[in-house]
């Protein structure tokens, strides 16, 4: 046993501790639930919710590829104007969080919103014309915020496809439009398949967006079960249900995809004419204008728009400082600790012992898996009953961050790690430097710039949480996201604009950073 | 031959975008009907861009190409590849990784009707040896296997002309040989007339009728194998075409003198121009003699043949092929003495001009 063995042992002891307890008490939890709660729930009413939730997702899936797919493969497959512009733009959306997205349409397409407010003072019809709450306006806003998802999966594998078969279908005698459906859209299907799994399954576990819509989904009914039915039991089954739709799902496309392994990546990135579109040109711009106003333009204007109403907005500001050093505090907190951690068992797990190191990897996937309600539940579940001190504290908060954050840093390490070839820390060794040596005169400085940039993403995905902090938030500690749901909720539209422009702010810069610090290769 | 050309290419140019130097420039020649044509040369020569713009894949700057007497391709006139009949197998094959065999090479036989497609498939696979593997998909085949789905794949159409683009680069160099063979029985089964691309000699030599040679976008010879081996026209063929020593010399007489002999003044190049003698190491004879000033000075073994450095007084080098059994010791003093059949004299420019 060398000393890195304990370190590794003891590692994988404390995850253990950290992910298995709070899933295994939501589970039992659900399972005692049982009988007794579903008939007091109601069986048809349960069936309604499950349905109407696997629904929306599946809709908001597919308009996010509707928004998506034309747009990648404009840009990257035609001589579309201004196709660089376009390229950068499509993949910002990313950085509005869902319940932003449904502030801003909640403002502009709301019964009280801009829209409607225009239409009745020309037309002095008092009812609304449009309404953005309910289930279509769930779809449309989860759609329209988690396409870029889609949008980047496209555009690399169509970037990736080999070329040289499309030109094959046309030698073959297909014309360009249906060397499109025979060759280009098939060969996507797998890369549509996995962007499109993303986005269900974080469909199925938004909470925020859905609830400010006033959707009911089973999130939203977790919720209300827990916090004013004070039901955790009923809660804890719901919470299985939605645990077991992200099950099957994920099983269907195992099943759809089969076996058929369609790497078409190729050496040959030789540069393909793009296809010319002629007088369609402008009418592909146009489409692309759509996309973007719907998912950027509108509501980063709609933003800007309502937080200037605001009279005093440094005073408004300077009120809400404090919960913005809460958000900064937990993203660091939680960055850090993830970096260290997931560093050490991306280590564990590509170098030292893959045996010990791959389940643990593996591990810390499900808790990305878990809905952020989900999660906060079971925390609940396992902390009140067994920690109660712990419970109700910031610990709790930077632990249920880990649980679902730090998947993000494992992988990171991870895809750092194998981009290292062995040889290097073998030359290394044959040089004389130990384990320890190696580590901190190689490893470390080699993956320094895919470790910042792991850090930035568990840093933005932290200050942007909102469903579990709601859940688990100590009283009267309160966050951006929090204020933003908040001042939603309470129509103080002016107030949530601004702390919402606060919080892309706040994670726009450290990723902007450190791209523009790769980019100039100064880490 | 009294064959029509079946492709013409009529100074042909291509500029990429955001490039100066053409790609190709003005590449004119014509391929008989049944011929098989190699172009041969270095990487980025343009050899692959040729073969595209016959197929339609890129249009050329200028110039014109007839198939099959019909105008494709020039300032004015444009066919689109899937309105050619050109077959084509990519270098990297270009399966549908998502079709599997039999949907792979029933991808161009659209305007076939269902039993005419079945029979065609089942041809063109006994034709490459492949029945029995209709429904496996590309990712499960071998490169050899892989290569004769594309190569059944561009000819089930019944194309006029069948393009290869590099056909073994991609294949294990002991695989080579061996396909090379298999290919030119398919091909004299099918009659295809057939374009070849490649940067090995050995694979032009051994199956085109005609070789065109093509560096840095422009023919430099266009010819059957045997003359662009024994008589080629620039240094540069020679010197790509299998391997070639330049011996320095000088004009005189009439004859072109050099440290190895007197050679025939074939350019009718005028007296004391200076000029280099292309020389093979199978036109090197070596006999051992102790007095002799010329020495070798290291042994390729080839397996099949011994490949000795000679070095001359003067300091220049010379290749000789010799059986692989006949075995001279480093250090072994030889008498040379060079046998050709053909003469080959560049000027001293000619040579400078590609060995710079």
């Amino acid at each position: 046993m060398r000393w890195y063995h304990y370190i590794a042992g003891v590692l994988s002891c404390l995850l253990a501790l950290l992910f298995l307890p709070p899933l295994i008490s939501l589970i039992s939890a659900g399972i005692r639930a049982g009988f007794p709660v579903l008939s007091t729930i109601g069986i048809a009413y349960l069936a309604t919710l499950t349905i109407k939730t696997a629904c929306l997702a599946f809709l908001a899936t597919i308009w996010a590829t509707l928004l998506a797919l034309p747009f990648a493969w404009l840009v990257v497959k035609t001589n579309v104007p201004w196709r660089n512009l376009w390229r950068w733009l499509g993949a910002i959306p990313l950085a509005i969080p869902s319940y932003i997205g449904a502030l801003t349409y909640i403002m502009l397409l709301g019964p009280a919103g801009l829209l409607n407010t225009a239409i009745q003072s020309i037309t002095d019809n008092t009812t609304p014309w449009v309404n953005i709450y309910g289930f279509w306006g769930g779809v449309f806003v989860l759609g329209s915020f988690t396409y870029p998802v889609m949008f980047l999966f496209l555009t690399s594998a169509l970037e990736r496809t080999n070329p040289a078969l499309e030109e094959a279908a046309r030698s073959l005698g297909h014309s360009q439009l249906k060397t499109l459906g025979l060759v280009t859209l098939p060969l996507l299907r797998p890369t549509i398949l996995a962007g499109g799994l993303l986005i269900f399954l974080y469909s199925i576990s938004d909470f925020g967006a859905l609830s400010l819509l006033r959707v009911q989904v089973l999130t939203t009914e977790i919720y209300h079960q827990l916090n004013t039915q004070f039901d955790h039991a009923a809660a804890a089954l719901l919470s299985c249900l939605l645990v077991a739709i992200a099950i099957i799902v994920l099983i269907g496309q195992r099943f759809l995809l089969g076996k058929r392994n369609y790497t078409t990546i190729t050496s040959n990135t030789r540069e393909t004419q793009p296809l010319d579109l002629g007088k369609w040109r402008w009418l592909a711009v146009s489409w692309i204008l759509g996309v973007l106003t719907i998912s950027f333009f509108l509501p980063l204007g709609s933003l800007l728009y309502q937080s200037s109403l605001s009279p005093v907005i440094f005073d408004v500001l300077k009120k809400q400082w404090h919960f913005a050093t809460n958000s900064l505090w937990i993203g660091t907190t939680t960055a850090t600790l993830a970096i260290v951690i997931g560093g050490m068992v991306a280590y564990i797990s590509q170098r030292l012992e893959p045996w010990a190191g791959r389940p643990l990897s593996n591990m810390t996937q499900i808790g990305y898996a878990i809905p952020g309600t989900v999660l906060g539940l079971s925390l609940i579940l396992f902390y009140n009953t067994y920690l109660p001190w712990l419970y109700g504290s910031i610990t709790v908060i930077v632990l249920a961050y880990l649980i679902r954050f730090l998947t993000q840093a494992v992988q990171g390490s991870e895809a750092a790690l194998t981009a290292i070839h062995h040889t290097l820390e073998e030359a290394a060794r044959s040089l004389g430097a130990q384990t320890f040596k190696v580590l901190s005169r190689v490893i470390i400085p080699i993956t320094k710039p895919s470790l910042l940039a792991s850090w930035a993403l568990v840093f933005i995905s932290a200050m942007k949480e909102l469903d579990a902090i709601l859940l688990l938030r100590p009283a009267g500690f309160d966050t951006i996201p929090i204020r933003v749901y908040i001042h939603t909720i309470e129509a103080e539209y002016s107030t949530a604009a601004t702390m919402s422009l606060l919080l892309i702010a706040a994670t726009a810069i450290p990723w902007l950073l450190i791209s523009a610090m790769r980019e100039k290769r100064i880490i | 031959m009294a064959n029509n050309p079946l492709i013409q290419l009529d100074h042909i140019s291509l500029t990429y975008p955001h490039t100066s130097t053409p790609a190709i420039f003005d590449i004119s020649f014509s391929v008989p009907e049944g011929d098989l044509v190699a172009i041969l040369g270095p990487s980025g020569c343009g050899k692959t861009t040729v073969l595209r713009v016959i197929a339609g894949l890129e249009r050329p700057s200028h110039g014109e190409v007839v198939v099959a007497g019909k105008l494709v391709s020039s300032p004015t006139v444009w066919v689109e590849p899937e309105e050619r009949g050109i077959g084509m197998v990519f270098q990297d094959y270009a399966l549908f990784p998502h079709l599997t065999v039999h949907q792979n090479v029933e991808f161009g036989l659209r305007r076939y009707s269902p039993d005419a497609r079945r029979e065609t498939i089942h041809e063109v696979l006994t034709l490459v040896g492949l029945n029995g593997f209709e429904s496996y998909y590309p990712s499960a085949l071998s490169g050899g296997q892989q290569q004769r789905v594309a190569l059944a794949r561009a000819i089930a159409p019944k194309p006029a002309v069948l393009l290869l683009d590099e056909p073994f680069s991609s294949l294990d160099p002991d695989m080579t040989a061996h396909m090379r063979e298999e290919l030119i029985e398919i091909l004299e089964r099918t009659g295809s007339t057939t374009i070849l691309v490649t940067h090995d000699h050995e694979d032009a030599l051994e199956m085109a009728d005609t070789v065109a040679v093509l560096n840095v976008g422009k023919v430099e010879q266009f010819d059957t194998p045997d003359e662009i081996y024994h008589t080629p026209t620039t240094p540069f063929v020679a010197d790509f075409v299998g391997q070639a020593d330049f011996v320095p010399g000088k004009i005189q007489n009439g004859k072109a003198i050099t440290e190895v002999g007197a050679f025939e003044n074939i350019g009718q190049l005028e007296d004391e121009t200076e000029v280099f003698v292309m020389i093979r190491p199978d036109d090197v004879q070596i006999t051992p003699c102790d007095t002799a000033s010329a020495q070798v000075i290291r042994r390729h073994f080839r397996g099949s043949e011994n490949l000795y450095r000679i070095i001359l007084p003067s300091g220049q080098l010379l290749y000789s092929s010799k059986p692989s059994t006949l075995i001279y010791p480093v250090g072994t003093n030889v008498e040379v003495h060079i046998e050709t059949i053909h003469t080959i004299v560049f000027s001293r420019a000619q040579y400078f001009e590609h060995h710079q």
